[in-house]
């Protein structure tokens, strides 16, 4: 089975309904798919759903209706054990917030993926993870503790930490939310960049209509309901 | 070191002052546990020891002979019978072949010693004075293994006693106004009566030996007696004094004696000591309790400061599980730390309150400790022990709702 064939991850007819005092429903019937390599930009206006579209792709939510595959696996199918499996193997987070641990080094946060499926990482997954942190500009800094970075610095761990584990899929929730246009502009080309270098397919949400250009493709929500541009 | 170890690990340590409040919280807890239980257990060992130091654990005599009164008289259906059941209070009954029985009585589990004895009342007599007192005959050796008389000696010397001399309490000896060497005059009910030099005195701790007990050789009370070479009680002592009633039950139930045990004997005391252990548990069990409840709550805060990490470390895969693993480790953690720190602290107290000394009011004896606590290890292990699971059970809560939180809420709440 070439791995062409199967795609990031689909979504067919996908609905979310929060019930609350009043149900709400955030996504409306979305029908997406994003192809290993593909550069995928989500724009939206705040509470139009976006987070919850890429919670529902992520494993990290469960769709009301409809269907998720992350990397040909059906998710409903999936116990939690597996759903957090998947996750572990499979996707990479990058939150607005880099949600870093200050007791551990910049080194160790970026390999926590591993080492909540290993326990201790072999020599091959430090030889791995440390390549990519001087991939990013980071290799001075692996001893570091968050506090002591700045915050692009934290970021760019934080987007090695979501590679660590070489998932087939990166989400990105605003990554640059947080930082200013220089530190943005290098977070993002450096996403762009191991996007074309390794292959992994990036969803990345935005507000920044000239960072959502820059991607293969730009996918718009609205009320729930998502329109190609 | 797995994932979870090291990463509950590094929270305790960030934790700094929180870590060490929340262990010391555990390390008083088990430090009050320890300390009132060995305290309590020592003190108890002690009573008892005192106690039953100079006497035996159980001791058997042969059954006193009472009548037999027939149901009818032959050929006479209708007769009444009137008899009376009268102790023979000059007379001791005695208990035949002695050796025999006496290695018989070795045989049970948890006799340290046994020995053969004439005892009974007698009148002893000094320049005018008086005074009623039990007489304990009994070879010195054998005796010695009952009453460590040797070894509570103030004067003189017991196990070289001839026929003609005793050893009597400190006690009496002061009441009577007798020292090493003087003789005293034993008369008994039978009317028999002997003098004796004191070749030895004793103090026990025990007013009822100190203050009207003689000893005497098997030899010298079988002659003050009558018994021929006959004894009239085995003295028994056990390796733990509170088997005294199993112990005496099954002998017993083999061998034909009357048994008595010092438990039977002070009911009230056992009752006491009962009391006194349950509330020492008491104390115990809820301090215990209320450390869980502290350790509960600071635990609860610990894991609200760290939910973001929790969403997080939920995001990038841990399963449920794991997260428990880590809190629960954690009051594991903090549970043996403080154990450790409460059992030695404990401890050291124990043994500090035990160099207190109560003056002692007898001349020639060696002070004695005011707090007698005893380092018994199965209650500081117990305690320790009891301890660690009390901070396991308590972090469960925490843990739980650490290992439900829903890394969407917090995310999003981010």
């Amino acid at each position: 089975m070439g791995e062409e064939q199967v795609s990031a991850v689909e979504a067919v007819e996908l609905e979310k309904v929060y019930y609350g005092a009043v149900p709400t429903t955030v996504l409306r019937g979305i029908n997406m798919r994003v192809e290993p390599g593909e550069f995928v930009s989500v724009l939206g206006q705040s509470g139009s759903g976006k987070s919850t579209l890429l919670n529902c792709l992520g494993a990290l939510d469960r769709p009301s209706a409809g269907h998720v595959r992350v990397a040909g696996q059906d998710l409903a199918r999936l116990d939690d054990d597996e759903l957090a499996d998947l996750r572990n193997s499979q996707v990479g987070f990058i939150f607005q917030a880099h949600y870093l641990q200050d007791e551990f080094t910049c080194l160790e946060n970026a390999l926590m993926p591993v080492s909540i499926r290993k326990g201790n990482p072999g020599d091959e997954d430090l030889a791995r993870v440390t390549r990519l942190l001087e991939r990013v500009g980071l290799g001075h800094r692996l001893r570091n503790r968050p506090p002591q970075l700045s915050g692009g610095e934290q970021q760019r761990t934080a987007i090695v930490r979501a590679l660590a584990n070489e998932p087939r899929l990166v989400l990105a929730d605003e990554p640059t939310g947080n930082l200013d246009s220089a530190s943005s502009e290098q977070v993002f080309s450096l996403m762009r960049e191991i996007n074309q270098e390794t292959g992994v397919a990036f969803i990345m949400v935005t507000h920044d209509d000239r960072l959502a250009s820059q991607g293969d493709r730009i996918l718009r929500i609205e009320d729930g309901l998502l329109f190609e541009e | 070191m797995s994932f979870e170890l090291r990463l509950a690990l590094r929270h305790l340590i960030a934790g700094g002052g929180q870590t060490l409040l929340i262990v010391s919280g555990v390390a008083m807890a088990v430090t009050l546990v320890v300390f009132i239980s060995c305290l309590i257990g020592g003190l108890q060992r002690n009573l008892v020891d005192t106690l039953t130091g100079p006497i035996a654990h159980v001791s058997l005599e042969a059954p006193q002979r009472v009548p037999r009164v027939p149901d009818t008289i032959p050929g006479q259906p209708d007769a009444l019978v009137i008899a009376s059941r009268q102790q023979r209070l000059w007379q001791p009954s005695t208990i035949d072949q002695c050796r025999c029985t006496e290695a018989m009585l070795r045989t049970f589990d948890h006799v340290t010693a046994v020995a053969p004895a004439v005892s009974g009342q007698a009148l002893l007599t000094r320049a005018g004075t008086e005074k009623s007192v039990r007489v304990v005959a009994s070879p010195p050796r054998q005796q010695d293994g009952i009453s460590r008389l040797q070894d509570d000696l103030i004067e003189g010397n017991y196990l070289r006693l001839q026929n003609d001399e005793t050893v009597i309490g400190y006690e009496l000896a002061q009441e009577l106004g007798v020292t090493l060497q003087d003789r005293v005059r034993l008369t008994t009910g039978a009317g028999i009566s002997e003098t004796f030099r004191i070749a030895g005195i004793v103090y026990t701790g025990s007013s009822s030996v100190d203050a009207s007990t003689v000893f005497i050789t098997l030899r010298g009370g079988q002659t003050l007696f009558g018994t021929g070479t006959l004894v009239t009680t085995f003295s028994v002592k056990l390796d733990d004094p509170f088997r005294a009633d199993d112990v005496g039950d099954a002998m017993a139930a083999s061998l034909d004696l009357e048994v008595d045990t010092w438990m039977r004997q002070n009911p009230q005391l056992l009752t006491a000591l009962r009391a006194q252990t349950s509330s020492a548990t008491m104390i115990s069990v809820f301090s215990l309790i209320a450390s869980s409840f502290a350790i509960a709550s600071v635990l609860v805060v610990s894991v609200l400061k760290r939910s973001k990490e929790i969403g997080i470390l939920k995001a990038l895969g841990a399963r449920r599980r794991q997260v428990l693993r880590v809190f629960t480790l954690e009051g594991l953690m903090i549970g043996i730390s403080g154990s450790l720190l409460g059992g030695a602290l404990g401890s050291a107290f124990v043994v500090l309150i035990a160099q207190i000394e109560a003056p002692s009011a007898v001349p020639g004896v060696a002070p004695r400790a005011l707090f007698p606590g005893a380092l018994i290890p199965s209650i500081i292990a117990g305690s320790m022990i009891a301890a660690v699971i009390a901070t396991v059970i308590a972090s469960v809560l925490p843990a739980r709702q650490a290992a439900d939180l829903d890394p969407v809420e917090v995310i999003r709440g981010g």
